[in-house]
């Protein structure tokens, strides 16, 4: 499964590829909203993982852009804050974001997450 | 500034320093652990993981910085309050950022460490998780 990660904390960033390429995902990253708004076009990722708050043009605005565009729109997005705070989730979910996750990231939470969605587009 | 301003700003400034205090001596373990748990990696031989634990070094140093500052900086003048403020209305998400690097790295090294030569390691890794996981609970819960 092609993953589109966009986080802009090389830290960040780091950690998660590597944890996710080693449970056999095949990662492909952008550092800001501008350029995930690009990448969910020309790579074609079946699913994002969106950072909320990002330079540029942060998560919300570039979920609603890759929301907004009929060649983007299928795609998945899971949106990631640092915050646990209330408000955060209806946020992302008005963006347009199809599922919610709090960092810091609990991997086999946000696997069962990643792959409810491969179900539900693969119709099984 | 008005007064509700300065109340606020002095309101969270007490806040925040007082938290800082609390941190500090889970901050300071958590940078003896990683220094002891680097130091004992390398005398094992376990050199692919010396990148990951410098990176995990480098978060603890922000952390203990951060915590110092904001336990001895003096309560902002009223004409710096306004910004004072904006700069710190994300500092427990400042704070939580180097904290998550710790965990996640030694997450990533625990899942590396399962098997082979060092899991003699992973009682030194096991206690610095513990303690990044505590910093965070109190982080959230002050």
């Amino acid at each position: 499964m092609k993953i589109l990660l966009v986080e802009d904390n090389e830290m960040n960033r780091d950690m998660l590829s590597r944890r996710l390429v080693r449970k056999g995902y095949e990662i492909v990253m952008a550092v800001d909203g501008g350029e995930g708004v690009l990448m969910s076009v020309s790579a074609s990722p079946e699913l994002i993982l969106m950072d909320m708050s990002l330079p540029v043009i942060d998560g919300w605005e570039a979920t609603r852009r890759i929301k907004g565009a009929p060649e983007t729109r299928h795609i998945p997005i899971i949106g990631l804050t640092a915050h646990a705070m209330a408000g955060d989730r209806e946020k992302a979910l008005e963006a347009g974001c199809d599922e919610y996750d709090t960092k810091p990231i609990e991997l086999e939470r946000l696997i069962g997450k990643i792959e409810s969605f491969r179900s539900k587009t693969s119709g099984g | 500034m008005d007064l509700t301003s300065a109340a606020r700003i002095g309101q969270i400034h007490r806040e925040m320093a007082e938290l800082c205090l609390a941190l500090k001596p889970p901050v300071d373990e958590l940078s003896d652990q990683l220094g002891r748990l680097r130091r004992k990696a390398l005398e094992t031989g376990v050199s692919d993981a010396a990148a990951d634990l410098d990176r995990m070094c480098a978060a603890s140093d922000r952390l203990q910085a951060l915590t110092a500052g904001l336990i001895s900086a003096p309560p902002p003048a009223a004409p710096e309050g306004r910004a004072w403020l904006a700069a710190h209305e994300h500092l427990r998400h400042d704070l939580r950022t180097p904290l998550n690097a710790v965990k996640g790295y030694g997450e990533l090294l625990m899942e590396d460490w399962q098997e082979g030569g060092a899991r003699s390691l992973m009682p030194e890794l096991r206690q610095v998780i513990a303690t990044a996981n505590q910093l965070l609970s109190m982080i959230d819960d002050h």
